[in-house]
């Protein structure tokens, strides 16, 4: 039975008194018993070299101290991590022989507490030969260039190369190709929490219990469970209730999870390891920075026809899973929001002396708008057509949808020109252009960018084999992939209450709150009727290899698992009532708590309903008793890629029209962003506070990739930002004001018609507020081609131009 | 990111920090606001044997402004100068200087004589105070020394402080009154460490002439630097803008600056003259206004 009603609100979140009160429950809240051994890294100081030496006891001799490890002792009970690209250099999450990054973990040190441990490190005597390290990625994939893995002969360690439609027809009709050669840097979350392992060996079963704040994807798991030479299903993982922020950094902690489990096993006892700040910037993960040329085959009146795209990634030191998969947002929605048919894509990605690269929030989504946002505003700057017409021109229509892209992307909904001019009103209302052109009076460097970006989400485990060929994905053997699913568990206790499960690894995104609004919704009742238990404990929870917090999935896939449960557990109901009041099912309503029978007065209370139905079994028909119902969900739409690399990459497209204004100081050359609008499809909306929070996060996200973070490195591979002072996350001080909005352009094809909303901003903004950086910079004709844009980058372009 | 094992001492007056400080000397450290220190010690930059905590030494706690001297004790967090009445009345530059250090949170513990002992290039405080005619008053079982800024920062991260030395307070001779201050710093965020800042006092006499001017900048000059010979020049009459900035452009051709990885040499000097610039015409511009008032 479909329910037709608004999902009810509530004032903040339900969450929020445990986590305001500081009663969330993190990683490092855990109980841990006596015998527990805490463990420190020693890390690379060298970008490049080779170890010499370890001589591990003056470390042992340290009070406190009980074992250290090497990646010689850790090799007896862990394997390296499988890639996703066969035969890329082996990755152990320890250093082998040579170190390849600073920061890189070379020994581990177990003792009595951290203090310990970290006396021990301090101790540890390493000696190192250093060699010459390469970091930019170009420099890297030069013939010439040192080699990070000596026996694997290159440092370009995996490429492939993309074609959909007829590019060369177009490209050789095309009035004008415009084309631009681009830097995206490289950076990272910051989490207020960094990563924790507690990990236990249990002989009896050959198994381990891993505690962990991992946020998913649990396809990583058997990556995980083939590194310790168990089945999936003997690591037992434990995510605690409260993760304090993920981002997709999260993900990658994985590796530091088979080492803590390694250890554990190796020494007999538990082993707790809380990252520290400073081992978060020099060795958790970072976003993938990238050289790339992109450039478009444009028609007299500014549309586009293709495109080709050149990219060089920089993976840093390994290519670990997930990787190379950040690459393929740049091919299977190359062309965003707009009707671009065809398209010809060279990708590799290059090892480096730098920290190993991973998810971070949008996952290759920045890269590619960046890309292709900067080509819009170029190819504007070249034909003289406005920078929003350019884009309207190009936009796909609303009537077209759903819209079949030529990488087989299937834009499942959207109305661009509409969202677009509702961001638009709010750049007039506001008072935009005015605020510019006052300012700019009085001797201030002030622009206004734009970026209308098109945001995938519940992305289908399927796209990340285009990494393989073809020819690789036909061969007998192979398992194909596609998809992405969830379960959600409901039950109805004895007193009426109704209680449901999930398992989404949460970071504070409020996912209680929304499966509460979803089930009550449903049952007609309150938020705060509906109590949500969101926990992983793989003994316990079911879950799939899809599970977990990325890729915007939680309203689609969770929120669809939820939405199914509830409506059969509805279904249930009334069949139970159906007995007890003696009407059909199809006369029932369910709401405000209560069970009626359509145009009578004949009810009862959805606690005498549970009462009955748990207590008075007996007297109930057999078939009619299930007040526990456990649905899984997946999207639809998802198939594995195709003979010619076509996959519908995610479930749902949502669309983000954003502006921003930045202020550029004229002597100091200090960039501010002064305001933001952003005005996004998210589909339906099942909690709008939810969604602006989300939307504000990503801004300040974006904000961060465009102007301040930046994970740098000299020439030597020593890391130029490896504490606060240096490596600058954006403040409140910095943050913009925001006017943030949502469209509703519905999905068809979700259960909610929700569309996912996680990433939004903290993908776009670089590009629009390098666009308004731009235009800040008009009168030097300035085109910022590299971020982030920093005072010396924009002084250096002013005295070039005059 | 755990401090190296290290013996800790709390001490509650000054005789028992002095005696402390002789018999550790070298091997030992003060803990003040413990803003720098403490992350020095957990990133092992440091890892002194003997940690001095002197919070408890409540006398060295003050503001004290009489007649035309203003005596700050070394224990003075950097919230209390931002807060202070007197100091806002008579010496506005170091009220500046202070709010562009860090956040609140940070200025609460902060203090006066850790900022200067650390002197950390970029620092405001040890900036407005070179900018004023400011002397160091040190204590050691020894005795008592005073010094000037200038004798006393050296460099940057550089002090003459001896191993059982230690600051005690700060004595600044106030800016004649209607004097204008102007303290003018760059940095990417909002409570950073300056990039580029410049401190100017500027006043006039009956006749409405300069008569007392105080430059100063630093960020990339290692110890911060005071500007007298620009300072000489532009007293007098007022300067017009071409006067202004050749004087500028020589006395930041004149100091050393440092580039580095983020902030190469010449770009820490143009944005060092763009803030002096501002600063200087601020400063004039708002003496005149005092003046005229
Ligand atoms: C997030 C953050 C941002 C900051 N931003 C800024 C900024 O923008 N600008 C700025 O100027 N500063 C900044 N600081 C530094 C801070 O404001 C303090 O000025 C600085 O930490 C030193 O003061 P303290 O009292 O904390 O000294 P401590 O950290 O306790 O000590 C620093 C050094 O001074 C020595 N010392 C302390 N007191 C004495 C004394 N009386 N005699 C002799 N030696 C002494 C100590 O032994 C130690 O070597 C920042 C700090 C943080 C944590």
């Amino acid at each position: 039975m479909q329910i037709d009603r608004p999902f009810p609100q509530i004032e903040g979140r339900l969450e929020d008194a445990r986590l305001l009160f500081g009663r969330g429950r993190y990683i490092d809240d855990l109980p841990v018993g006596p015998s527990t051994l805490h463990a420190a890294f020693t890390r690379s100081p060298y970008g490049h070299a080779t170890i010499a030496g370890i001589n591990k006891d003056a470390a042992l001799a340290v009070d406190g101290v009980v074992a250290v490890y090497t990646a010689a002792d850790l090799g007896a009970v862990l394997d390296p991590f499988p890639s996703i690209v066969r035969g890329a250099p082996e990755y152990r999450g320890i250093a082998t022989g040579k170190v390849r990054y600073v920061g890189e973990p070379v020994a581990v040190v177990l003792a009595r507490d951290r203090y310990a441990a970290e006396d021990g490190v301090s101790a540890l005597d390493i000696a190192y030969e250093a060699l010459p390290a390469v970091v930019d990625v170009d420099a890297a994939a030069a013939e010439t260039a040192p080699l990070l893995h000596d026996d694997f002969g290159t440092n370009v360690v995996w490429r492939n190369r993309y074609r959909y439609g007829d590019p060369e027809t177009a490209f050789r009709e095309a009035d004008r190709i415009v084309g631009i050669d681009l830097k995206f840097p490289k950076y990272n979350s910051t989490p207020l929490e960094t990563y924790g392992v507690i990990a236990e060996y249990l002989p009896e079963t050959d198994g381990y219990v891993i505690h962990g704040n991992f946020q998913g994807p649990f396809s990583l798991m058997p990556v995980l469970a083939r590194a310790l030479r168990v089945p999936d299903s003997r690591i037992r993982m434990v995510v605690p209730q409260d993760i304090g922020g993920s981002f997709g950094i999260k993900a990658m902690i994985y590796p530091y999870m088979g080492l803590i489990a390694a250890c554990a096993r190796l020494a007999e006892r538990p082993v707790k390891w809380i990252e520290d700040r400073a081992e978060h910037l020099l060795g958790s993960a970072s976003g993938t920075d990238r050289n790339s040329h992109i450039e478009a085959a444009v028609s007299r009146d500014g549309l586009v026809r293709a495109i080709r795209m050149n990219i060089r990634e920089n993976v840093g030191a390994y290519l670990r899973a997930p990787e190379p998969s950040c690459v393929m947002r740049s091919l299977t929605t190359f062309s965003g929001p707009y009707r671009i048919e065809s398209g010809e894509i060279e990708a590799a990605c290059v090892l480096t002396n730098t920290l190993p690269t991973g998810l971070n929030r949008g996952y290759g989504g920045q890269q590619y708008m960046f890309s292709l946002e900067r080509l819009m505003d170029a190819i504007a700057r070249e034909t003289g057509i406005d920078r929003i017409e350019v884009r309207r021109r190009n936009f796909l229509k609303a009537a077209e949808f759903p819209y079949r892209t030529t990488t087989g992307s299937y834009y499942d909904s959207g109305d661009y020109h509409g969202c677009l001019e509702r961001a638009l009103d709010y750049l007039r209302n506001e008072g935009w252009e005015r605020m510019r052109e006052e300012l700019r009076a009085s001797g201030r460097l002030v622009g206004i960018g734009v970026a209308t970006c098109v945001h995938s989400a519940a992305s289908n485990i399927g796209y990340v084999t285009l990494a393989l060929s073809p020819e690789e994905r036909a061969k007998r053997g192979y398992n194909a992939k596609s998809g992405t699913n969830d379960f959600a568990h409901i039950a109805l206790d004895a007193s009426g209450r109704l209680r449901v499960q999930i398992g989404t690894a949460g970071a504070g995104q409020g996912h209680a709150t929304a499966v509460a609004q979803i089930v009550a919704r449903e049952f007609g009742l309150g938020v705060r009727d509906i109590d949500v238990i969101d926990r992983i404990d793989t003994e316990t929870t079911p879950w799939t290899i899809t599970t977990g917090t990325y890729a915007s999935r939680f309203s689609v896939v969770v929120g669809g698992a939820v939405q199914r449960a509830a409506a059969r557990l509805a279904d249930h109901l009334r069949i139970i009532a159906s007995s007890l009041l003696d009407a059909p099912p199809d006369q029932i309503d369910i709401e405000e708590g209560m069970i009626r029978v359509r145009n009578s007065n004949s009810s009862l209370s959805l606690r005498q309903l549970a009462g009955a139905a748990q207590w008075n079994r007996g007297d109930l028909p057999d078939d009619v008793v299930q007040l526990h119902v456990s649905e899984s969900y997946g999207a639809p739409n998802l198939r594995s890629p195709d003979s010619e690399n076509r996959v519908n990459a995610a479930a749902t497209y949502g669309f983000m029209a954003d502006f921003a204004m930045v202020e550029i100081d004229p002597v100091t050359f200090v960039p501010r962003v002064l305001k933001y609008i952003a005005v996004h499809d998210v589909g339906t909306a099942i909690n709008p506070q939810l969604i602006r929070g989300q939307i504000a996060g990503g801004i300040v996200h974006g904000l961060g990739g465009a102007l301040y973070e930046h994970l740098d490195y000299d020439e030597s591979g020593q890391m130029m930002s490896a504490s606060f002072m240096d490596y600058l996350c954006p403040t409140a001080s910095e943050a913009p004001q925001m006017s943030i909005d949502h469209f509703d352009a519905k999905s068809p094809f979700t259960v909610l018609g929700v569309k996912g909303c996680g990433e939004n901003s903290a993908m776009s903004a670089p590009a629009a507020i390098a666009s308004a950086v731009d235009d800040a910079l008009s009168e030097f004709n300035g085109s910022i081609a590299e971020l982030p844009v920093t005072p010396p980058a924009i002084w250096r372009q002013v005295a070039g131009a005059s | 990111m755990k401090p190296a094992p290290f013996k800790y001492i709390e001490v509650a007056d000054e005789e028992a920090l002095t005696s402390a400080l002789a018999d550790y000397g070298d091997d030992a450290r003060l803990l003040a606001g413990g803003q720098s220190l403490v992350p020095m010690m957990n990133f092992r930059v440091v890892s002194p044997e003997v940690v001095i905590d002197l919070n408890r030494v409540g006398a060295l706690s003050y503001i004290d402004c009489r007649d035309d001297v203003c005596r700050i004790g070394a224990l003075t967090r950097h919230a209390m100068i931002e807060d202070s009445d007197p100091l806002s009345r008579r010496c506005a530059l170091l009220g500046q200087a202070v709010r562009n250090v860090a956040h609140r949170a940070v200025r609460n513990r902060g203090t006066t004589g850790g900022t200067l002992a650390l002197a950390y290039p970029g620092a405001e405080i040890p900036l407005a105070l070179m900018t004023l005619d400011t002397d160091i008053i040190l204590r050691s079982k020894r005795g008592e020394r005073r010094l000037g800024m200038k004798d006393f920062v050296l460099g940057a991260l550089d002090t003459s402080l001896s191993g059982d030395e230690y600051i005690r307070q700060v004595e600044i001779r106030m800016p004649p009154p209607g004097s204008a201050a102007s303290f003018v710093e760059t940095s990417r965020r909002h409570g950073d460490f300056a990039i580029a800042a410049a401190a100017v006092v500027a006043a006039r006499d009956d006749h409405g002439r300069l008569d007392y001017l105080r430059a100063g900048v630093a960020g990339g000059t290692g110890a911060p630097v005071r500007l007298t010979a620009l300072e000489e020049a532009l007293s007098g009459d007022d300067p017009d803008d071409g006067r202004m900035a050749d004087s500028v452009h020589e006395a930041i051709a004149a100091i050393e600056v440092f580039g580095d990885h983020h902030y190469p040499e010449d770009f820490r000097r143009h944005v060092l003259k763009g803030v002096l610039q501002r600063a200087l015409k601020d400063a004039i511009v708002g003496s005149e206004r005092r003046h005229v008032r």
